[in-house]
């Protein structure tokens, strides 16, 4: 245990620099050293926050780009699922397609928003652009998962009698799952930065990234800054829920590598 | 009344085809086993004896000969004839009971239910239903393995080196338990063993393999009186026997018998 | 030895069906007009606009104005990331400083920064290297931080016996032991510039292969679209395997464990 001097020591350390660069930057634009509409005040951040919150601006696009995300995530990782169980349990599935899968892989995400918008979709362009980058993670996660499922556990099936079905609801599946669950967590960290990226080049379907699209136009600086802190903050605390999820149904894998 | 399976191996040999090689791994074996014996196969590591085990369960294929169960050809694995591995092979996302559970065919969830504490009884792990395998001891992890594989009746129980995971002293509680349920079950049971002193303590007859090619080297009956004792001089002698084989007793100026 | 390359051919072959298929289709139904050939290009259309572009050399403009920007921000990513990354390996108490206002900012959406960066550096070049070194920066700087952290100790303990200098310590075992895990962080941040190169490109003006595919788009040609795309993913996969290559060559000793491919 650490004594209570080194422990406050640690505390300190840890807010040094954020301490540091908030009082600078507070002094920074209070004495206008920097160009007030460049590097807004914490006092502006908080004054635009306001603002937005009241003419209900802010919920209103967040609202839309959490439905927006959650709409691609969910539509690319469950794609991306059985694609993945479909590749892991079939040798010639997985021959044949996995190099066309792997070819498309090779597209950087971005590249697909001009011709998603050629196709002129809408909203439905905007939730594929996020579905393509969310199904990666679960197609790969969910392979690995089902592919190294180990061979004993099969043995024991085979000596059980097990139906090739059975095999796969009994023990492919739920000893391939806490890797399907990385691939989710993974999936959904993806589907929030595709959300801001659709929003940015795919504009004309509110959400924040479109909000603070338009405040650049407008150089509301303090506004932008109060959609950066807001959508860290969203994409924080999904990476904690998935990761706390992922703990809770892999308990028995974790503990397995402690234990050996 | 259970039934119990006698086994026949006869002229039995398996090669094993890699890249350029083909490794003789079985030769000729010839085994009888009666119904309800309990015999132990010994012999150094790769010696081909896990190899026949995997046969006889039909986990393996492709040998040339014959086994026979009761006088009928074996055809895969079925459910007539159990298993127990040297690493337990537990789900690890089911608990105990689910495990034991997992063979069971063709019962309603009542009859089911019994069967499971049945055996969960039977092997000493009463209480622990609702524990998942990483919570248990090794040993423990093994006797709920065993409970796995009786649930449905085999005729034949094989066991490969199941103790082999374990330390020295919890083995020795585990001789006394798996001899127990051999009795209670009256049940035919084929081990795979390296320690010939687990060998002469539980054994009806020992089967001594020599390796590379796998022969069998001898079939040595052990006439002992059960429970045996460890200490005397019959035990004694019968393991020399046995060290014999492997050119491991030891040089005696005389030898007496009582 | 024959009995394995069939097995080889075979997976090449099987590999190729859905590939082959998919441009026969592509081409009966373009023919046919059952679709109109504006928005499905029949594949020998990109091909003779993927010529075309090379004749006129507007494609190996656009690659090398996009490559520049490339290697000008994963080199100043990249750099500051095992730079920040090992000397957080090795001080804890700079760790500890550093850290949480680097996972705060981590925790920001890459594409999230566009309009605040976009307000400071304008739409121009300065913008789009700077958004590139930001994406590199994470991946490598996590990596080498765990690359070098994750050293097992008995490595460490040998050079201690040895009386190593801090330098040498670093030099002779932090760093070669660490360097699949630095490999990876490369790939990565390499990976990332590349998706934020095109994506920048998409949002500001200037030349460049993301540039070219939006001019397509602008253009309503999609066969431009098509070409654009098939080439970034081509270069990207490309700067994969270059690295993958010098990797196993420079790691020759290296085993792969379950853990890393």
């Amino acid at each position: 245990m650490k004594s209570k001097n080194i422990q406050l020591m640690h505390v300190l350390e840890a807010a040094f620099l954020p301490a540091i660069i908030f009082v600078a930057w507070f002094f920074a634009s209070s004495y206008d050293v920097l160009p007030r509409n460049l590097f807004p005040s914490p006092v502006d951040v908080l004054s635009g926050f306001y603002e937005v919150l009241n003419d209900g601006s802010f919920f209103y696009n967040l609202n839309i780009s959490v439905i927006r995300v959650l709409k691609g995530f969910l539509l690319g990782s469950i794609t991306g699922f059985f694609i993945g169980i479909t590749l892991g349990v079939s040798r010639f599935l997985e021959k044949l397609i996995t190099p066309i899968f792997n070819a498309i892989r090779q597209v950087p995400l971005p590249a697909w928003a001009p011709l998603l918008v050629l196709v002129s979709l809408g909203e439905m362009s905007r939730v594929l652009f996020i579905a393509i980058g969310a199904c990666y993670p679960v197609v790969l996660n969910t392979f690995e998962g089902v592919k190294n499922v180990r061979h004993d556990y099969m043995e024991v099936g085979k000596v059980f009698k097990f139906s090739k079905v059975k095999s796969f609801f009994k023990i492919i599946l739920p000893s391939s799952f806490p890797a399907t669950l990385t691939g989710l967590r993974l999936s959904l960290s993806i589907s929030w930065m595709l959300v801001v990226a659709a929003e940015i080049f795919m504009t004309s379907g509110g959400g924040i990234g479109e909000m603070m699209w338009s405040c650049r136009e407008f150089s509301r600086m303090d506004l932008v800054v109060v959609g950066i802190i807001a959508i860290a903050f969203v994409g924080f605390a999904m990476n904690f829920t998935m990761r706390k999820l992922e703990r809770l149904f892999s308990f028995w894998r974790i503990t397995l590598k402690q234990s050996r | 009344m259970k039934s119990t399976g006698t086994l026949a191996v006869k002229n039995v040999s398996k090669k094993f085809k890699s890249q350029e090689t083909e490794i003789h791994v079985l030769d000729d074996i010839n085994l009888s086993v009666k119904s309800g014996e309990f015999i132990t196969i010994v012999g150094l590591s790769g010696c081909g004896k896990t190899t026949l085990l995997r046969l006889i369960v039909g986990l393996e294929s492709d040998y040339a000969g014959d086994i026979l169960l009761d006088g009928r050809k074996l055809n895969g694995p079925s459910l007539d004839r159990g298993i127990v591995f040297q690493d337990h092979r537990l789900f690890p996302w089911l608990t105990v009971e689910k495990n034991v559970a997992l063979g069971i065919v063709g019962k309603t969830d009542a009859e089911k239910k019994e069967i499971v504490q049945n055996h969960i009884e039977l092997v000493g792990l009463k209480g622990f239903e609702k524990s998942y395998p990483y919570q248990l001891s090794g040993g423990m992890s093994q006797r709920a393995a065993i409970a796995r594989s009786l649930v449905n009746n085999p005729k034949i129980l094989l066991l490969d080196e199941p103790l082999g995971a374990l330390d020295a002293l919890t083995r020795m509680y585990m001789h006394k338990e798996l001899e127990r349920i051999w009795k209670e079950e009256s049940i035919t049971m084929i081990m795979v063993t390296h320690d010939v002193d687990e060998a002469v303590y539980l054994s009806d007859k020992i089967v001594v393999m020599s390796a590379r090619p796998g022969k069998l080297q001898k079939i040595i009956p052990v006439p002992l009186a059960r429970p045996r004792d460890r200490a005397s001089i019959d035990f004694a002698q019968m393991k020399e026997k046995v060290l014999e084989e492997f050119m491991l007793h030891t040089e005696h100026n005389f030898n007496y018998s009582i | 030895m024959f009995f394995i390359k069939s097995e080889k051919i075979e997976t090449v072959a099987i590999g190729l069906i859905v590939p082959i298929l998919l441009v026969i289709f592509i081409e009966v139904i373009c023919k046919l007009e059952v679709v109109p050939c504006q928005i499905v290009i029949p594949p020998h259309k990109v091909v003779i606009t993927f010529l075309e572009l090379i004749n006129t050399g507007e494609l190996s403009e656009h690659f090398r104005i996009s490559f520049s920007r490339v290697l000008a921000g994963f080199v100043l990513g990249a750099s500051l990331g095992f730079i920040t990354g090992t000397v957080m390996a090795l001080s804890k108490r700079s760790e500890r400083i550093v850290a949480p206002l680097l996972s705060a900012l981590s925790q920001v959406p890459l594409f999230g920064w566009i309009p605040l960066l976009m307000l400071w550096f304008g739409i121009g070049e300065t913008f789009k290297v700077v958004f590139i070194a930001f994406g590199a920066f994470f991946p490598m700087l996590i990596n080498t931080f765990e690359g070098i952290h994750g050293v097992s100790k008995s490595y460490i303990e040998v050079a201690r016996a040895f009386e190593f200098s801090s330098v040498k310590l670093l030099k002779k075992v932090l760093l070669p032991a660490a360097l699949p895990s630095l490999f990876t962080g490369i790939k990565l941040a390499l990976g990332m510039s590349w998706m934020l190169v095109v994506g920048a490109e998409l949002v500001a003006a200037g030349e460049g292969v993301g540039y070219l595919i939006v001019w397509g788009r602008q253009l309503f040609q999609m066969d431009i679209v098509f070409v654009g795309i098939a080439v970034v993913g081509f270069i990207g996969y490309l700067m994969f395997l270059t690295l993958n290559m010098f990797e196993s060559s420079l790691m020759r000793w290296h085993r792969p464990t379950a853990t890393n491919k």
